[in-house]
């Protein structure tokens, strides 16, 4: 439905709060999680999808992906959350896993250098397989240990991720130390504008390696009995 | 590569659809399973590829490779026109320009612009020596000879050698390599099948993208004709008679619910349907339009044999699929259905605890343990991995049955994947285009089916079209008249889309059912023929109800998309 | 030939409203009924002002049919139009507009959002009738068989004078290809295609194409009311073309021959025939009405009627 370009008066304003509510639609973010087993990949999501950490966790199982809600400005964006689900262990992850992805979070651990190559050779795959314009973020995990083991000087990080034009933080996911931050960062470099105006189907904006496709006419599987498409032409019964 | 764990209740052999949904099914069902493909990708026969990747696998020269030799007889027709000719027409002139100022400035030459190409081509070819075998059939160059020898010896004349241009324009389209995904086996998914069911109840298809086909279009004496779909269609299609549509119609409405009226068709069952639909008045080119169009029949000896009975199941199939999405009663995948199907399903077993280990050889497979685990898998690498069950793919047949004794034939699908700069019919992008046996003198049924960068198939420019032909006495030579009656010959022609690029191949799987070896293995064939994948979800439910009797089949994922 | 459900969206009642609601949670249903009560005691009190128009507006978003709550809000418009310049009454009723449109949203068939969105454009000073037929562009693709739409529709067009009478035939057109089983597309039709061909030549032929458009939708779906209806119509135009009033029994009598159980195609072979008043046609009328007696039992006295009727013709 249209909207009125110009409206003036201090009336309208009153009016708008029936409208704001569904224009304020929010702006999905499919972002993949990358990094060495054991970095803390999923206890990061955890602290920043239900602010609660688990000491000893499992494996990540039984989640498709995890959701949260952040706002920025005007705007609420949805973070859909993607682990690997243990895939990249023996370098089986689907390319399906980058597809779309507008967001990479790639974990390693301050206290093992090792896991900070294996981190830098995630980011090498993001830039081959991904969408051109994904925003990384490497992030390094276990900040509570900095003090006692740490393995990777934060310098060392920060320059490689300025090289390589990434956003870069340390975090705990233990303490919660700057885990909003990492995501709110994220948020902000998103081109949300672009993502708004490519808005269709289920707000992927352009598929791995440039060939994204067109937002109309998406089908949706899960939109109920009968479900329709509303962008294309009325149902031919 | 070892996983520290190496004892699982099911090892899954091949990522083929199939197989992702039994080892999606019984990880959601609590089982721990160990899934091994030998390949580096997913779905094998159902694979989809980037376009340097598809010429690769089509083109691998490796016999004894039990996947890729069942790719053979391929045939590459490159036609340089298009945007990639002009491409390099403007790359040589820009070179030229440049070269022109290098001779201002420091007396270089045009031979400098050419053997720039030349650093080009070796560069793109040490990046990718694959593609040696394809400038070689296309281009008729031999990359050793021709192209690193001129690099070394710098010919003084600098004239344009015929392979030149030709060269030039393929380096340009694998360049954009990366925009394609191309299906090895393209199909299509039933808007109301059972898949899409299974989809949706599962789960399963949040990971996945599709878009409605638009038209299926029939060819019927010498042109092709949109085949009506829907009552609108009948309504306004303007070359069938009143009559035939009243009999048309008429006939879709019985097919919609035959069961309930078996009266109608009693004394036709186990007779072919072809003799029903006559004795329903209906004229040759209406049967052509149901058999071909809505039951997607076309070959040859299908034609004829096929029953009453299981016709009127393809046509009412097709009719309850109609209406739910878009004109036609069909979906498209994006990025290929096969490939990503496979994916999702294997996502989801990994999501629930399953190992995944791809471009993983075996040396050896045993099912029959006198003691200990029934099943061990031996892996090139010395690990051997046990389990209480083995499912696997037709292509890891070998090892159960050197001899063969399983086969009981090989399935062939001739197929060609065609890049066009246009598309076939205007506006419609995502079209299937159904050629009956002798139509255009081919042997057996043709169907095409064209996908564009709306299913992100290739780049926004240009077009691919799927040909595949099946049946006994299937031929090269039916796709390529099938390509010839779409395209042009003739670059003059602008009114029909021009070939740019064309890979023809034969595809011949081993076909062996689903076959229980014994009761804790158990081998299963892809679908490659047919255009659907409605075999598969029925297939797998019944391997997984032997290996979990009792569990729930692929119940509903809990949603964690809702906010917590 | 597809399933042949239609999708509509059910006119929800405020009392299943409040159902619905209560599945969602206890204290959405506790905000909602404290709402009703706040507005509930303004309006008793008479207090058209600003806090009464905001709950309004957020009862509005969530029940739009609740009809009395529109009828309130248009009280308080009229209480602060008093207080506004032109432009923000202007601003004013677009924004109303624009929460009409998401209340069409919830329900595009309430009346009350219909009526609302009337009597705005009515007020406001300068009505954009272009912003309505935008949105009529948008519901009926959503629902082509949206009888609101389509006579809000003819409102809008009448009143605005933006439309040719041709550009709402082609419309039509449009909209009978997608789905020709649809009363308020043909009914709207016959409102316009009159106006659309004044050249007596030109109307001849566009009358000849509605024929054939009309056969083609009798011949694909015989039991479709909507197109056999359209075509007792375009004959009424014409009593006393013989020629063509043959014509059509002549088609509809081969229909017939394929589907000789149609009570459209039987009905209309009979009121043709009446009409033509030939003697040959007496028995095989009377045959007809027998066996309609027994294919619609249901007005078989209807028929019995017609028969009496045509034997005393005779």
């Amino acid at each position: 439905m249209s909207t009125p370009s110009a409206q003036p008066g201090g009336a309208a304003a009153a009016a708008a709060g029936a409208v704001d509510a569904a224009t304020l639609k929010p702006i999905q973010v499919k972002l993949v999680l990358l990094g060495e087993a054991a970095v803390g990949k999923s206890s990061l999501v955890l602290r920043f999808v239900n602010n609660e950490f688990q000491e000893n966790k499992e494996p990540t199982i039984g989640a498709a992906f995890l959701t949260q809600k952040c706002k920025l400005d005007d705007k609420i964006i949805k973070f859909e959350i993607w682990d690997t689900a243990g895939q990249e262990r023996f370098h089986s992850l689907a390319p399906m896993y980058y597809r779309n992805a507008q967001a990479a979070v790639v974990v390693y651990d301050i206290t093992k250098p090792a896991s900070l190559d294996k981190a830098k050779s995630w980011v090498k795959e993001l830039q081959r397989q991904a969408n051109p314009n994904i925003v990384i973020a490497l992030v390094g995990n276990k900040l509570d240990l900095a003090a006692t083991s740490r393995g990777v000087p934060a310098e060392e990080a920060s320059a490689y991720a300025a090289e390589a034009g990434l956003l870069c933080a340390e975090a705990s996911a233990k303490t919660g130390d700057n885990v909003m931050d990492v995501f709110t960062e994220i948020a902000k470099k998103i081109p949300l504008e672009q993502l708004l105006a490519a808005r269709g189907g289920r707000g992927g904006a352009s598929g791995a390696g440039g060939s994204g496709a067109a937002g109309t006419g998406r089908v949706d599987l899960n939109a109920g009995p009968g479900g329709r498409n509303t962008q294309q032409g009325p149902c031919a019964c | 590569m070892t996983a520290d764990k190496t004892h699982f209740d099911v090892i899954v052999l091949g990522t083929g659809l199939t197989e992702s949904i039994v080892a999606g099914s019984l990880a959601r069902a609590g089982k721990s399973v160990l899934h091994i493909d030998r390949n580096e990708f997913y779905g094998e026969h159902l694979a989809s590829f980037d376009l340097i990747n598809l010429l690769k696998v089509t083109n691998h020269g490796k016999e004894e490779d039990p996947f890729l030799s069942c790719y053979d007889e391929v045939e590459l027709i490159f036609q340089s026109g298009g945007e990639e000719a002009k491409e390099a027409q403007m790359k040589e002139e820009v070179l030229k320009t440049n070269s022109v100022e290098a001779t201002a400035r420091d007396g270089g030459s045009d031979v400098e612009a050419k053997s720039d190409r030349k650093t080009e081509l070796a560069d793109f070819l040490r990046d990718y020596p694959d593609m040696d075998a394809v400038f070689k059939a296309t281009c008729g160059i031999d990359v050793e000879d021709t192209v690193l020898s001129h690099l070394t010896k710098s010919t003084a004349d600098g004239e344009s050698e015929p392979w030149m241009p030709k060269s030039w324009a393929l380096l340009e389209l694998l360049r954009t390599s990366r925009q394609y995904n191309l299906e090895l086996c393209p199909k299509l998914l039933y808007s109301r099948g059972g898949l899409v069911e299974l989809l949706a109840k599962s789960g399963v298809g949040r990971y996945l993208e599709f878009k409605a086909l638009d038209q299926i279009y029939l060819f019927w004496e010498g042109k092709v004709e949109q085949a009506p779909g829907s009552k609108e269609d009948v309504f306004g299609n303007q070359t069938v008679s009143l009559v035939d549509k009243r009999r048309l119609m008429k006939f879709l409405t019985f097919a919609m619910d035959y069961e309930e009226n078996e009266g109608l068709f009693d004394a036709f069952k186990g007779k072919p349907y072809q003799s029903f639909l006559q004795d329903q008045k209906l004229s040759p080119r209406l049967i052509a339009f149901i058999l071909n169009a809505t039951a997607l029949v076309v070959e040859r000896e299908t034609l004829v044999t096929l029953s009453t009975e299981e016709g009127l199941a393809l046509t009412q199939r097709h009719l309850r699929s109609l209406g739910r999405w878009g004109k036609t009663a069909f979906l498209v995948a994006l990025y290929g259905a096969g490939s990503e199907l496979s994916q999702a399903f294997c996502r989801l077993c990994a999501v629930y605890g399953g190992t995944y280990i791809l471009k993983y050889p075996l040396s050896h497979i045993s099912i029959s343990s006198e003691s200990g685990p029934p099943v061990s898998v031996a892996a090139d690498d010395g690990t051997v991995y046990t389990a209480s069950w083995v499912v696997t793919s037709s292509t890891y047949a070998k090892y159960f049955d050197p001899e063969h004794k399983l086969e009981a034939e090989s399935q062939t699908v001739w197929r060609g994947i065609a890049i066009l700069d246009q598309p076939l019919y205007g506006q419609s992008t995502l079209n299937v285009t159904v050629f009956p046996p002798e139509s255009i003198g081919n042997v057996q049924g043709v169907m095409a089916t064209q996908q564009s960068w709306d299913v992100s198939s290739c780049p926004k420019t240009k077009y691919v079209v799927h040909f595949q032909a099946s049946g006994p006495c299937c031929s090269r030579e039916d796709i390529r008249k099938a390509l010839v009656a779409l395209t042009n010959d003739a670059p003059a022609d602008a009114a029909k889309p021009t070939v740019l690029l064309a890979v023809l191949y034969r595809q011949t799987v081993r076909s062996c059912g689903t076959t229980w070896l014994n009761d804790s293995a158990v081998v299963c064939t892809p679908e490659t023929a047919t255009p659907d994948l409605e075999q598969a979800p029925t297939v797998a439910r019944s391997i997984f109800d032997r290996i979990a009797p009792g569990e729930e089949f692929l119940p509903s994922v809990p949603d964690q998309s809702e906010d917590m | 030939m597809s399933s042949g459900q239609h999708y509509q969206k059910k006119v929800k009642t405020s009392n299943e409203e409040i159902a619905a609601l209560r599945q969602k949670s206890v204290k959405k249903l506790a905000e909602y009924q404290e709402l009703c009560a706040a507005i509930s005691k303004k309006r008793k009190g008479n207090e058209d002002d600003d806090e009464a128009f905001k709950l309004t507006t957020k009862l509005l978003s969530l029940n739009p049919e609740f009809y009395t709550m529109w009828n309130f809000r248009r009280r308080i418009i009229l209480e602060r139009k008093k207080s506004l310049d032109t432009d923000g009454y202007q601003a004013l009723c677009l924004s109303e507009l624009q929460l009409a449109d998401a209340a069409l949203k919830l329900n595009p068939k309430s009346y009350w959002v219909w009526n609302h969105r009337r009597w705005i454009l009515e007020h406001m000073p300068e009505a954009t009738w272009n912003r309505e037929l935008k949105l009529l562009g948008v519901m009926l693709n959503m629902d082509a068989r949206n009888f609101h739409g389509w006579d809000y529709r003819r409102y809008v067009v009448a009143a605005s004078g933006s439309r040719t009478p041709r550009e709402e035939f082609d419309f039509t057109t449009e909209k009978i290809t997608q789905n020709f089983s649809n009363y308020s597309a043909w009914h709207y039709r016959s409102k316009v295609i009159l106006q659309s061909f004044t050249d007596p030549e030109e109307k001849s032929k566009a009358l000849d194409h509605e024929f054939e458009l009309v056969r083609n939708a009798v011949y694909t779906e015989p039991a479709d009311q909507s197109a056999w209806l359209y075509q007792r119509w375009l004959l009424s135009l014409m009593p006393q073309d013989r020629e063509r009033w043959m014509k059509e029994l002549e088609s509809i009598q081969e229909l017939v021959e394929i589907e000789p159980d149609s009570k459209w195609a039987l009905l209309t072979v009979v009121h043709i025939m009446m009409h033509l008043r030939r003697n040959e046609d007496h028995d095989e009328i009377i045959q007809i009405l027998k066996k309609l007696q027994t294919l619609d039992s249901d007005r078989a006295a209807y028929y019995k009627d017609v028969a009496a009727q045509a034997a005393g013709k005779q």
